[in-house]
């Protein structure tokens, strides 16, 4: 865990598992927190709806982060899942009337119980196999709903504005404190779930699972939790980016979409609930910029096929080079600045 | 009668087409330990070299399809050089990352640079004529794919049974390390095995392309079409590939001629069902081998 400064004691246990550990981390935290929300007052509106996409991005990727990077179990479906809660979030709340802050939950444990089926597999499969089997559950999420009525089928389905009471989150800011609220919380679950008891059981299966049974870990029901949690994750995520853009379809739910996942855990690191951030934040940043650089109008058609060929290279250099990803670039830039005018050898 | 008949012959000469495919990524997964997850957009960035030869620089249809398979053998070589080599001995999932930042990238670079527009062989350009017989029609598409994939299928098995190089691979994918202390070139073989699967898929993506067209959903769709074949008939043998290439052409035929009116698109959809169902009852394929694993 993270080295404390000299002359910092802990005197118990509370203070001795906390994440945030001095004062002035508390202090960095929620100055960054208060920054973060106050984005609406001082960027441009373009800016801040990317920031609104990108906190449902980020949510997914806590999941995908949980199931790959922390159990091991490499999932591509993660997009059909995202798509599973933005799904049943929208048709919970535009023709059965559920109040939202129900539904998105109600969304999120429709998208454990779908993550659980994909799951299946996993208690005998390992490594391609399972590849195979989350790409082949993908298709079938994604022909379900674009062939049967309650969805809408080919034409997408409605998706009304978040509200809770007579408050009706529809402006670009409201939408935007709405995912951004979530974030925090889902953080906050996110690094609670991997350092307890779960968490650990995770782990020790990502490393070796026979040890982790003779260790009294039961492997396969510890593999299903890992996809119900990571699934439950993106299914918030997906309902958070519905009601977001109001209007869902099929083709947003893309297979690229589950390898950009995958993509965003190892640019950010495996194994880190910080990473999502730092892996999310990157690529969004690159695909807004690359989509946005003013170009030609011939020209301008190559922009959007650029990002996934940008996509692809930075993961490649990234794996050649930097195998442990960009949080541990900053752990190493935090021990620097931690004792920086005076480095000792 | 006639219509089930005709489903089935059809199947056998579409299930040939995926075997080949499956057969590409087959040769690399045997000597590397590598999922190329790419092979699709192999074959889809072989069947655009191909179709733009053809098409538009007027080469012959043998002879584009022959100069793209070398373009891609050359392409795979080039990757498995910057990409594959400096990840080798790195755990499975890098490996299988790799593969996606090369899937993503040639998916990216297909849309630059030959756009989304498909591409559409006219039929007097493909060689052989019509078969009709007994009420049957089997179009030339089919015919060519059947019997090109066949001797390209065959012709790869006895390479890898006979030749020198072909004993090198198959030691190579038995142990790398008791390979190379019987002066096997590892890394020779590598390349050899990543041209030859490139330029494997290549040869499938042309005879896929034949069938429809060849547009830029082609890499996903082959992908699609390529993984039921290796559940089907395992990573290991290149026949059992074959085999398995027929079965999934002819579920795949029959359940279009039964059910493509009332669902449309279920074609593509019923062997991932089946593939699922074999994966959970039966781990490693049907054909597949068993791996004891120990702590």
């Amino acid at each position: 865990m993270t080295i404390d400064p000299a002359g910092i004691y802990r005197t118990n246990y509370i203070s001795d598992v906390a994440v945030v550990r001095t004062k002035t981390q508390w202090i960095i935290l929620i100055v960054a927190v208060i920054l973060t929300a106050l984005a609406p007052f001082y960027l441009p509106k373009a800016i801040v709806n990317v920031m609104t996409l990108t906190c449902c991005i980020i949510i997914a990727t806590f999941g995908i982060q949980i199931l790959t990077g922390y159990c091991g179990q490499v999932s591509i479906g993660q997009a059909a899942v995202f798509g599973i809660g933005a799904y049943t979030s929208a048709i919970l709340v535009n023709d059965y009337h559920v109040p939202f802050f129900v539904s998105v939950f109600l969304s999120g444990l429709s998208a454990a119980l779908v993550g659980c089926i994909f799951g299946i597999p996993s208690l005998r499969l390992r490594g391609f196999y399972l590849v195979m089997a989350t790409l082949a559950g993908h298709m079938l999420v994604i022909y379900f709903v674009s062939h049967v009525d309650f969805t809408g089928g080919q034409i997408g389905h409605k998706a009304d504005y978040p509200s809770i009471g007579s408050f009706v989150f529809n402006t670009g800011d409201r939408l935007f404190w709405l995912n951004f609220g979530f974030l925090l919380l889902m953080t906050w679950l996110a690094r609670n779930i991997v350092r307890g008891r779960w968490g650990r059981a995770f782990i020790a299966v990502r490393d070796n699972d026979l040890a982790a049974e003779v260790m009294g870990i039961d492997v396969y029901r510890t593999k299903i939790l890992a996809f119900a949690v990571g699934c439950f994750f993106a299914g918030i995520g997906g309902s958070l980016a519905a009601h977001y853009t109001g209007m869902i379809h099929p083709t947003q739910f893309p297979m690229m979409d589950g390898f950009w996942y995958l993509g965003y855990i190892i640019v950010g690191g495996l194994g880190s609930i910080a990473g999502c951030y730092f892996g999310a934040i990157f690529f969004v940043v690159i695909k807004e910029v690359l989509i946005r650089l003013p170009v030609s109008m011939e020209m301008a058609k190559y922009l959007l096929p650029m990002t996934d060929v940008a996509f692809g290279a930075i993961i490649i250099l990234i794996l050649i080079f930097d195998p442990k990803g960009m949080y541990h670039r900053w752990e190493l830039f935090k021990s620097y600045y931690r004792i920086w005018p005076l480095a000792y050898k | 009668m006639t219509l089930i008949i005709q489903a089935i012959l059809d199947g056998i000469c579409i299930g040939a087409i995926y075997g080949l495919g499956a057969m590409g990524l087959v040769v690399i997964q045997k000597s590397s330990g590598v999922f190329n997850i790419a092979q699709g957009m192999f074959m889809m960035f072989g069947g655009f070299i191909a179709a733009n030869l053809t098409l538009n620089l007027g080469m012959p249809m043998w002879l584009g399809t022959i100069v793209s398979m070398g373009a891609m053998a050359v392409i795979g070589m080039i990757l498995n050089f910057l990409i594959m080599r400096p990840l080798a001995g790195e755990p499975p999932f890098t490996q299988l990352m790799a593969t996606i930042g090369m899937l993503s990238i040639m998916y990216g670079l297909v849309m630059v640079i030959w756009g989304t527009d498909p591409y559409i062989y006219p039929s007097e350009i493909i060689p052989i004529a019509d078969l009709k017989f007994l009420g049957l029609h089997l179009s030339p598409s089919y015919v060519n794919g059947f019997i090109i994939a066949l001797i390209a299928c065959l012709v790869l098995s006895e390479y890898y049974r006979r030749s020198k190089e072909g004993t090198a691979m198959r030691a190579t994918s038995e142990d790398e390390e008791l390979a190379a202390s019987v002066g096997i070139k590892v890394t020779k073989v590598l390349k050899l095995t990543w041209s030859i699967g490139a330029a494997c898929s290549t040869l499938a993506g042309v005879l896929f392309g034949m069938l429809g067209s060849v547009n830029y959903m082609l890499g996903e769709i082959g992908l699609m079409a390529i993984m039921p074949v290796l559940v089907f008939g395992g990573l290991e043998s290149f026949l059992g590939a074959l085999l398995a290439g027929f079965i999934v052409g002819v579920v795949n035929m029959i359940v279009g001629v039964y059910w493509e009116g009332s669902f449309p698109g279920i074609t593509a959809v019923v062997p991932l069902i089946i593939m699922l169902l074999i994966l959970i009852v039966k781990p490693y394929g049907l054909f597949g081998e068993e791996r004891i694993e120990r702590i």
